[in-house]
C-alpha cells in the first residue's frame, strides 16, 4: 500500500494563471529513497509543499494511505505528522534555548505531552548522532553541519513515516555533504522510512536513490531508477539538471567509438566498466 | 498580507508624472492631503476625486492598480461608515435595534470615508510613481537645511532606502519560516488573535536572528564597497527642477483656491 | 599584487556560561603571495580561517601581527583604507545581503557614488560593468526580481564599478544551483582573463578549484598546501586528511591508476580524462 500518491495534480497560485504543476501523478512507498531533480523554477518546491498538506492542489488529489487529503474532515495535522517537510537552510529555524528544547517544538505542538515529546526528540538526536551532552546546548552554539542535523531530527521527532527534504545538502562543502548523504541513506535502512529528497547534484541522485522523478515547467517527465534516467543525456541536457560526470565522460567515450551499451551513472560502476574496457584490471603497479 | 500593501510598491511606466521631480510630488501629496481635512463640504471631496483620478491617468497607472489600494482597507472603510453613520448622535431618521440611522451620523460617515480613501489613493499615486531612493533623495534635498544643525540626512535618506530595499525580501522569508513551522504543527489560523499572538514568537525569533544577521553581511558589505560614513557622495540622478515641475506647482497654487471656491460654493448650495 | 607576511588574527571567545573570555588565534601566521593576474583559490574546511584571512585583504579585519601589502599599501593603516578599497572589491556569500538599491542600476552606482563621482562618470562605470556582467537589459529592475546566479553577477558588478585591480570573493557560489555557479566562474574568469583582474576565490567546490591558476589549502589558521590545481589533486590522501574531497573525474582516474592503468596524475578535468583513455585503449587495442 502507497504511503503518498499524488493523482493528476496540477496547481495554479490564486493571482497568476499559468499552471506551477501540471498533471503530476506518482507515489511514494515505504522505505523507498526518491530523488526529485529539475531546474530552477520548475516547480519542486511547490511540489514538496503539497506532500504535506502546506499547499492543495487545484485539480487533482493528494491520497494518504489511500485517503483523499482534500475531503471534507480529513485532519491536515495528521498528515503533517506522518510527512515531514524539512526546507532549505533549515537551521534557520532553530529558535529555542537548548537543542532538545528545539527538536521537542514539533511534538509538542502536535499534542504530545511534555515527557513523550522529549524522548523523542531523544530518539531523534541520537539518530542524527547528535546525543548526550548536545541536548542543553544552544542550537546557536553548534557548528553549521551540526545545526542542520538538529533541524532535521526536529523533523524526526514527530516520528513521520516520509521524510521529504529540500536539497538537504545546500551550502555544504564536500565531505559534509557525503556524509550528510550517508547518514540518510543509513537513516533508511536502519528505520524504513520513505525519503524524498531535492538535489542539484546528479551524482548524489545517481549514488543514493533507488528512484528518480524530473520535473521540468512543471510536468513530470521522468519516474524510473536513475540508471535508466541518466541514459538519455540530451534530455537531460535540454532539461537544464544534465548527467553525472562519469555519464557524461563515458558518453563522450562512446561517440569517440568505443563499445559502451549502457552508460555508468555511479563512480564505482564507472571504475569497473572503464577497467573492463580497457581490457580487465590489471594488479601490480 | 503583504501582497495587498500598495503603498511602498513602485509601478514602473513612462509618464509626465513620473518623471517629474519627487520634491514635486512629495509638496503635492502633502498639499492634497492637508486639503481633505480643511474642506468642510462632503461634495467638494467629489472634485478632489475626480482630479486625483486625472492624475492616476497622467501617471499610466491602470485602474486595477488604484482598485488595489483600496481593497486592502475595504473592511475598515465599512466598518468606519457604519460605526459614524449609525452610532452618531442625532435625529434619526431610520432604526433598527440598536442602529440609529442619522443625517449628521451619515454626514460625518461619507467625510470620514472620503479622507481616508482619498488619502490613501494620493499616497498610493506617490509611491507607484516614485522608487524609494528617489523619495529618499528628495527628501533629503528638501530637508538639505537641516544638515547645518548637524541631522544625518544622508544616512537617514539610505536607511530609508535599505528598508524599503528589504520589504519582499523579509516578506518572502516571513512566509517561508511560516511553512517550515507550519511543516512542525503550528497552524497559524487556528485560535484567533490571541492564539496568532501566542505562536508569534516562533516566527518573530528566527526572524529576529536573520534580520541581525542580514544587517550585519549588510553593513560589513557597504564597508568593503567604500562606504564610512563620511563620505562626500554624489549621485547617478542628481535631482534638479525641470520645466514640467514648474508648471505642476502652478497646478497646485491653482488648486488650493479652486478648492476653497468649491467648498464655499457646494456649501452655498446644500 | 598582494604580499601577506605572518598575519596573525586572533579574537576573544566568550564562554557562554559566563567567565573569562578565551582568546583564539584563528590566523597562526599566514604568508603568502599572490602576484598580478592570477587566479587562485583558497580551499578549507569550515573554520579554517579561509573566510578570516580574505577579509584582512581590503581591510576589513586589521591584524594583530604581521602585515598584509597591497599593492605596496599597507592594508591595516587608517589612512590607506580608501585607496585599499579602490585596488581591492569583494563580493560575499549571500547574495541578498551585499544588495542595497532598489534597482540594478542604483546598486551598481553605490560604489561610485560614495567616491564622490561625478553623474556622467557614474552613469559610464555602470554601463561598463553592467555589460560585462551580462545585466544591461535589467537595468531598471528590481533585485528581488534576479536569480541567485544574477544577484551575484550584480554584486561583481557593483564591485567591478569601483575598478578594482583585484576581486576577492568569499564562497560566492555556496548558495546558488550547478547553472548559476557556472555562469558566476565564467565570469570570474572572463574578467580574470580579459581585463586581467586578479582573483581570489574563497570555495568549497573542487571542480572550481581545479579550474584556477594556484590553489591553497588553509587547516587551523595556517596555510598546508600551496601549489597548482595539478599538485594538488595528484595526493588524494592528503586532501583526504583535510576533509576535501577531490572531482568525480579525479577520483575515477585515480581508482584506474591504482589498479594499474596508466592515467596521469591527477587527471582534472573530462576533456583530458577522454583523451588519456583513449590513447591507453588504443594501446591496448582492445575496444576499438
Amino acid at each position: 500500500m502507497n504511503i503518498l500518491e499524488a493523482d493528476h495534480i496540477s496547481f495554479s497560485y490564486p493571482e497568476s494563471v499559468s499552471p506551477v504543476l501540471r498533471e503530476i501523478t506518482f507515489s511514494v512507498s515505504p522505505g523507498e529513497l526518491i530523488g526529485l531533480a529539475g531546474p530552477s523554477g520548475s516547480g519542486k518546491t511547490t511540489l514538496l509543499k503539497h506532500l504535506n498538506g502546506l499547499l492543495r492542489p487545484t485539480r487533482g488529489r493528494i491520497l494518504f494511505h489511500g485517503e483523499d487529503t482534500g475531503r471534507r474532515g480529513f485532519r491536515i495535522s495528521a498528515l503533517r505528522r506522518r510527512v515531514g517537510l524539512v526546507f532549505q537552510y533549515p537551521e534557520q529555524q532553530l529558535f529555542k534555548k537548548t537543542v532538545l528544547e528545539d527538536v521537542s517544538f514539533g511534538p509538542v505542538n502536535l499534542g504530545d505531552s511534555s515527557e513523550e515529546a522529549a524522548a523523542a526528540a531523544r530518539e531523534a538526536l541520537a539518530l542524527m548522532n547528535l546525543g548526550g551532552e548536545y541536548e542543553n546546548r544552544s542550537p546557536l552554539e553548534l557548528s553549521g553541519g551540526e545545526m542542520r542535523l538538529a533541524a532535521i531530527a526536529g523533523v524526526l521527532a514527530m516520528r513521520p513515516e516520509v521524510l521529504v527534504l529540500d536539497e538537504p545538502a545546500a551550502g555544504l562543502g564536500g565531505l559534509a555533504k557525503t556524509r550528510l548523504m550517508k547518514h540518510l541513506r543509513r537513516l533508511r535502512d536502519e528505520t524504513g522510512i520513505a525519503i524524498l529528497l531535492v538535489s542539484h547534484s546528479m551524482e548524489d541522485l545517481a549514488e543514493y536513490t533507488d528512484r528518480l522523478l524530473v520535473l521540468s515547467e512543471g510536468a513530470l517527465l521522468y519516474d524510473a531508477p536513475p540508471a535508466q534516467v541518466f541514459q538519455e543525456t540530451d534530455r537531460m541536457r535540454a532539461i537544464g539538471i544534465g548527467v553525472p560526470t562519469v555519464t557524461s565522460a563515458a558518453e563522450e567515450l562512446r561517440r569517440r567509438g568505443l563499445d559502451i551499451p549502457v552508460l555508468p551513472v555511479r563512480t564505482e560502476q564507472a571504475v569497473s566498466s572503464f577497467a573492463d574496457l580497457l581490457g580487465g584490471g590489471r594488479h601490480g603497479k | 498580507m503583504g501582497n495587498d500593501l500598495t503603498i511602498g510598491r513602485y509601478f514602473a511606466a513612462n509618464s509626465a508624472v513620473h518623471r517629474l521631480d519627487p520634491r514635486t510630488k512629495l509638496f503635492g501629496t502633502l498639499l492634497f492631503i492637508v486639503s481633505l481635512f480643511l474642506i468642510r463640504n462632503n461634495l467638494t471631496y467629489a472634485l478632489c476625486l475626480w482630479l486625483i483620478l486625472l492624475a492616476y491617468r497622467a501617471a499610466r497607472i491602470p485602474l486595477r492598480y488604484l482598485l488595489r489600494g483600496m481593497r486592502g482597507i475595504a473592511v475598515l472603510l465599512v466598518f468606519t461608515f457604519i460605526f459614524r453613520a449609525f452610532f452618531s448622535p442625532g435625529a434619526s431618521l431610520w432604526s433598527w435595534g440598536i442602529l440609529h440611522l442619522t443625517g449628521a451620523g451619515l454626514h460625518l460617515a461619507v467625510r470620514l470615508v472620503a479622507r481616508i480613501s482619498l488619502m490613501i489613493l494620493a499616497a498610493s499615486l506617490l509611491s507607484y510613481t516614485t522608487t524609494p531612493r528617489q523619495l529618499a533623495d528628495g527628501m533629503e534635498k528638501a530637508l538639505s537645511g537641516l544638515k547645518r544643525f548637524g541631522v544625518p540626512l544622508d544616512d537617514l535618506a539610505l536607511i530609508v532606502t535599505i528598508t524599503f530595499r528589504f520589504i519582499p525580501v523579509l516578506n518572502d522569508e516571513a512566509r517561508a519560516m511560516m511553512d517550515a513551522q507550519a511543516a512542525r504543527g503550528v497552524d497559524f489560523q487556528r485560535g484567533g488573535p490571541l492564539g496568532r499572538m501566542c505562536r508569534m514568537p516562533t516566527l518573530v525569533i528566527p526572524l529576529f536572528v536573520s534580520v541581525l544577521r542580514r544587517s550585519a553581511d549588510l553593513a560589513t558589505a557597504m564597508e568593503a564597497r567604500g562606504y564610512s560614513g563620511d563620505n562626500r557622495a554624489t549621485k547617478l540622478h542628481p535631482l534638479e527642477y525641470g520645466p514640467g515641475d514648474r508648471t505642476v506647482y502652478f497646478l497646485f497654487l491653482a488648486y488650493i483656491p479652486l478648492a476653497f471656491l468649491a467648498d464655499r460654493l457646494t456649501s452655498a448650495l446644500t | 599584487m598582494i604580499r601577506v607576511s605572518d598575519l596573525v588574527h586572533r579574537y576573544r571567545e566568550y564562554p557562554s556560561g559566563g567567565g573569562e573570555p578565551v582568546l583564539k588565534t584563528v590566523l597562526d601566521g599566514v604568508s603568502l603571495e599572490i602576484p598580478d593576474g592570477q587566479f587562485a583559490v583558497i580551499l578549507g574546511p569550515n573554520g579554517s580561517g579561509k573566510s578570516t584571512l580574505v577579509r584582512h585583504l581590503n581591510g576589513l579585519l586589521r591584524a594583530d601581527e604581521g602585515t598584509v601589502l597591497i599593492d605596496g599599501l599597507d592594508a591595516g593603516a587608517e589612512e590607506a583604507l580608501k585607496r585599499v578599497r579602490d585596488c581591492v572589491g569583494m563580493v560575499f556569500q549571500n547574495p541578498d545581503n551585499q544588495i542595497i538599491g532598489a534597482t540594478v542600476e542604483e546598486d551598481c552606482a553605490f560604489g561610485p557614488e560614495v567616491r564622490g563621482l561625478p553623474s556622467a562618470e557614474i552613469g559610464r562605470r555602470i554601463d561598463e560593468s553592467l555589460k560585462t556582467v551580462g545585466l544591461s537589459e535589467q537595468r531598471g529592475v528590481s533585485p528581488d526580481r534576479l536569480s541567485g546566479g544574477g544577484k551575484q553577477r550584480l554584486a561583481i558588478a557593483g564591485a567591478a564599478a569601483c575598478l578594482p585591480r583585484c576581486l576577492v570573493l568569499d564562497e560566492p557560489t555556496a548558495m546558488l544551483d550547478p547553472a548559476a555557479r557556472g555562469e558566476v566562474l565564467s565570469l570570474l574568469h572572463r574578467l580574470n582573463r580579459e581585463l586581467g583582474i586578479t582573483v581570489v576565490l574563497v570555495t568549497h567546490h573542487m571542480e572550481e578549484a581545479a579550474q584556477a591558476d594556484r590553489v591553497l589549502v588553509t587547516e587551523r589558521g595556517r596555510i598546508v598546501l600551496d601549489g597548482s590545481p595539478e599538485q594538488l589533486f595528484a595526493d588524494p590522501a592528503a586532501l583526504r586528511a583535510l576533509h576535501l574531497d577531490v572531482p568525480a573525474i579525479t577520483a575515477v582516474a585515480d581508482a584506474l591508476r591504482e589498479q594499474g592503468f596508466a592515467f596521469s596524475s591527477p587527471v582534472l578535468s573530462q576533456r583530458q580524462f577522454v583523451e588519456e583513455f583513449l590513447r591507453l585503449a588504443q594501446a591496448v587495442g582492445g575496444a576499438l
